[in-house]
């Protein structure tokens, strides 16, 4: 029989490693890859897979270290207390504030394009609750779960672009390549935020009935997520055009207006293409949720990792309710990601592991 | 009332029985205390027959027979013991005095079967003369013997009423235990079968057998579903059903965790595959665990006729499975929150077929699945031909009336109808009774949140199964657990693959006893038939 243990497998952690990183950044980042890179952004996705595999590598060299260990166990071992509390209190933070965020924008674009007349709080709360549900019975239902709505997600959005690579006019990201290289380089560093999320493999990793395949599952999902964003990217360019994509706030949207399947059984069918998108954005904030948890009742040394899942839900609610508008919380994402992003992806990683090396040196 | 004290009241002790209502008086070698005993266990019973008979020896002694009129086979008492020892002074000159005692004489000068035991407890006495069993008190002996005379009259084995086939055997279990064994046994001859017995119910006494097959299911199953059973301490278990609820992981799911058949094919397939089944006497549905969402999907006849064909009834039984709990809810999100997903002319349709009607669509959906509801609980409880009727009246003549009256739109008739039928294409009553209960959960989302609603209540019913287990095995496997067991058991799924490509046992058997087919002349398994010919040859002859 299956062993209760709190742990999910190395294809569990893959799978919510693409969910983590497809959430919100499939809407927008062809928008900021095509500011950058114009006609030619689908190719930021691809390089930015090895940046992606650069983060990886910087995470999973601490995380292969120890092997059984979440992120809070580490820096209390290797740091002194009042530094790792520090250091732990802003991970937690960091994440509180990115789901907070990434939930208003959810808010609004449910708002728009599904419930106009519903406040965006109440939109909000009962998401946040539905993802609170699931979380509460742990980590292993939150893996089987992941596994569950995969396919949810990924037979119709495989369906809709295949579709749309038939249709879509190519002749639009002519000329090929005539781009600054420093907006290459800049345009690609910005969407390799979208790997941001190899973060919560800190605390998963301690989770994982296999540690030592975690690079293997997370080589796996960058290529999964870097490949199904180029063609994205590429659709919206060829599809949309050039000048749509840099000036619509959800490109994406757009993209499934043009799907066409007028005369078919549905008509407003990016209606219907939300459904994955919202699948992805449950399980993005569930397993946030779970991980913020799962922070606070490590660094406390609770028996339940579920203490702190409803104390966080209103956190993140006046967070997500704190911007104006939609132009203000986009704002503030973008913002937040470019200055807060990658703190625990490289720096904080490496120097743990420099001090581990260090103290081993030391014997 | 406290917890102690309310144990105190449900104590079932005094001089005779023990607080578990187990008979506690001892036998004794003097047969007039026995007597005593009995007559006052069983006073003002009239179904017990009792009688003293004399046997007629050198030493003569008495011995006293105690029985249950109509649940034991009087023939076998009559004809093979009670003649005996009256005929007993005609063998005197045959049958030198025996040095052993008086009931060893009894077992082996008297009883013409081979099912006699000793037992030296009043207990098991008194218990096997209320199962059906004689017990014989014997004067002079602290022992008593019980001899096997089970024999009460009872349904023949017919149809399974709720898992009808088309092709495939049509005998169903009974509310007796030993034939629903004779009937798992008939399919599996095999040594490493067992039916463990117990009973259970301080009152009703229940014969309860856990069957599994020794070396296919994981010891820490049967462990578990012995320790589920050894957890309560319940009067009475008229009904397998009472046990199912006993032994369930999660009470407050109202998905079914465990499967219950009526069908012995079944039940032996379950076994096959590394389940534990449990059989109750006086209930003709076995129970089989763990279960699956999956194994709620597979019906008998699937393994019988053709995979393509059985393969295409199982995606339409997921379809409509699905179509059976959201159908409501979709409607509702669509022409309340999203009619402009709708094609124009449909949607113009809909308006066109709700014109007077003064209900809103939630209230006209709520009605109707009601009404619905009604008219199913009234053809279960009538009796047989005025069920007929009164679906036959509520389907056609009120559902028409309500439409005529305007009070419901037909669009909504034919909504729930075909929602209704799309519960009696899954193949377990259980998992359909779930869905009905979904359904309103889809219905109260859809109806405040549309289709972001409809969404919400979907993975709401998806985090609750993802979370939900029978017997620690995840609820959704083998969807979400196919890292664990190769893919295997996925060609049990959607699909039903051939038969000759299922090689393994899914993933409820030991690791040691996966393989269940392979070919003869080959010492591995694998996917069969080779690709060495064209057609693919199964016996693996024209191998070179």
């Amino acid at each position: 029989m299956f062993s209760h243990n709190g742990k999910i497998s190395a294809r569990q952690v893959m799978i919510l490693l693409i969910l983590q990183m497809l959430n919100m950044n499939m809407l927008i980042m062809p928008r900021i890859g095509a500011n950058y890179l114009g006609r030619n952004s689908y190719i930021a996705p691809i390089i930015a897979i090895l940046i992606g595999l650069i983060y990886l590598f910087c995470v999973t060299s601490l995380t292969t270290k120890f092997p059984k260990s979440t992120f809070v166990e580490i820096t209390k071992e290797l740091l002194p207390n009042w530094i790792s509390y520090i250091l732990i209190v802003a991970f937690a933070a960091k994440l509180v504030i990115s789901v907070g965020l990434e939930l208003r924008m959810f808010g609004e674009l449910v708002n728009q394009v599904m419930l106009p007349r519903t406040p965006i709080s109440i939109i909000m709360i009962v998401f946040i609750l539905s993802a609170a549900y699931l979380v509460k019975s742990g980590i292993e239902s939150t893996g089987r779960m992941s596994e569950i709505l995969i396919y949810f997600i990924a037979v119709p959005l495989i369906i809709a672009l295949l579709i749309m690579i038939f249709k879509t006019d190519y002749r639009e990201v002519l000329p090929f390549f005539q781009v600054d290289p420093t907006d290459v380089g800049i345009g690609t560093v910005l969407v390799s935020f979208m790997f941001v999320p190899l973060e919560i493999l800190l605390m998963l990793n301690g989770l994982m009935k296999h540690p030592n395949r975690v690079r293997k599952s997370g080589i796996r999902a960058i290529i999964v997520v870097g490949v199904l964003q180029a063609i994205i990217t590429l659709l919206c360019i060829t599809q949309n055009g050039l000048q749509e994509t840099q000036t619509q706030m959800w490109p994406v949207i757009v993209l499934m207006k043009s799907l066409g399947m007028n005369d078919t059984i549905v008509e407003n069918q990016e209606v219907l293409l939300l459904i994955m998108w919202v699948f992805s954005i449950y399980m993005y904030i569930s397993t946030s949720l779970y991980i913020i948890s799962l922070i606070g009742s490590r660094s406390y040394k609770f028996k339940r990792e579920n203490v702190f899942i409803l104390p966080a839900v209103p956190i993140i609610l006046f967070i997500a309710l704190f911007p104006n508008d939609l132009g203000v919380v986009y704002s503030y994402y973008v913002r937040f990601e470019y200055y807060y992003g990658i703190w625990f992806i490289i720096p904080i990683p490496l120097i743990l592991v420099l001090i581990a090396k260090m103290r081993r040196g030391r014997g | 009332m406290t917890y102690k004290s309310r144990q105190q009241t449900v104590s079932n002790e005094d001089h005779l029985h023990d607080k578990d209502n187990n008979i506690s008086a001892v036998l004794s070698e003097s047969l007039d205390d026995n007597i005593k005993i009995i007559e006052e266990l069983f006073k003002n019973c009239a179904d017990i027959v009792k009688r003293e008979v004399k046997v007629d020896c050198e030493q003569p002694f008495r011995i006293y027979g105690v029985y249950t009129d109509g649940l034991i086979n009087r023939d076998i008492l009559e004809r093979y013991l009670l003649t005996t020892i009256l005929n007993y002074k005609n063998l005197q000159g045959q049958i030198k005095d025996p040095e052993t005692t008086r009931t060893q004489l009894i077992m082996q000068h008297f009883s013409a079967t081979f099912d006699v035991k000793e037992t030296d407890k009043m207990n098991d006495l008194v218990k096997a003369t209320l199962s059906g069993d004689s017990a014989i008190f014997v004067e002079g002996c602290s022992k008593g013997l019980i001899i096997a005379t089970r024999g009460w009259p009872g349904r023949s084995i017919g149809e399974p009423s709720t898992e009808s086939v088309v092709r495939g055997p049509r005998d169903g279990f009974t509310e007796t235990i030993r034939f629903n064994t004779v009937l798992v046994r008939r399919r599996i001859r095999d040594t490493k079968l067992k039916f463990k017995a117990i009973s259970y119910g301080t009152r009703s006494k229940t014969d309860i057998v856990i069957a599994y097959i020794e070396d296919i299911a994981k010891p820490e199953l049967v462990n578990e579903v012995e320790e589920r059973l050894d957890k309560y301490v319940i009067d009475a278990i008229l009904d397998s059903g009472y046990i199912e609820q006993l032994i369930e992981d999660s009470w407050k799911s109202p998905f079914p965790q465990t499967q219950a058949t009526e069908r012995p094919d079944k039940f032996a397939a379950s076994l096959l595959e590394g389940k534990v089944g449990i059989l109750v006497d006086t209930s003709p549905f076995g129970i089989i665990v763990p279960a699956t969402l999956n194994s709620f999907y597979q019906a008998s006849e699937d393994y019988y006729q053709r995979w393509q064909i059985m393969s295409f009834t199982r995606i339409l039984r997921y379809l409509v499975s699905f179509l059976s709990f959201t159908l409501p809810g979709l409607y509702i999100a669509t022409l309340n929150f999203h009619p402009e997903i709708l094609p124009t002319p449909f949607a113009i349709s809909i308006a066109a077929s709700r014109e007077g009607v003064s209900f809103s669509t939630v209230t006209e959906v709520i009605l109707m699945e009601i009404v619905f509801e009604l008219f199913r609980e009234a053809g279960i409880r009538a009796p047989g031909a005025i069920g007929h009727v009164i679906s036959l009246v509520g389907g056609l003549v009120i559902g028409q009336a309500l439409v005529d009256a305007s009070i419901i739109s037909p669009m909504i008739l034919i909504i729930i109808a075909f929602t209704a039928i799309c519960t009696f294409a899954v193949p377990d009553y259980n998992l359909t009774s779930a869905y009905r209960l979904v359904r309103y959960l889809f219905v109260l989302f859809a109806a405040v949140f549309g289709l972001y609603g409809f969404l919400l209540a979907m993975l709401l019913v998806l985090a609750h199964l993802s979370s939900l287990e029978s017997f620690k095995v995840p609820y959704l496997a083998p969807y979400n657990i196919s890292d664990q067991n190769g893919s295997n058991d996925l060609k049990d799924t959607f699909f039903r693959f051939p038969i000759f490509t299922q090689t393994t046992r899914p993933i409820f058997a030991r690791a040691m006893q996966k393989t269940r087919l392979r070919l003869k002349n080959r010492e591995t398994s694998g996917d069969v038939p080779p690709a060495s010919t064209k057609q693919g040859n199964r016996d693996g002859s024209d191998q070179k």
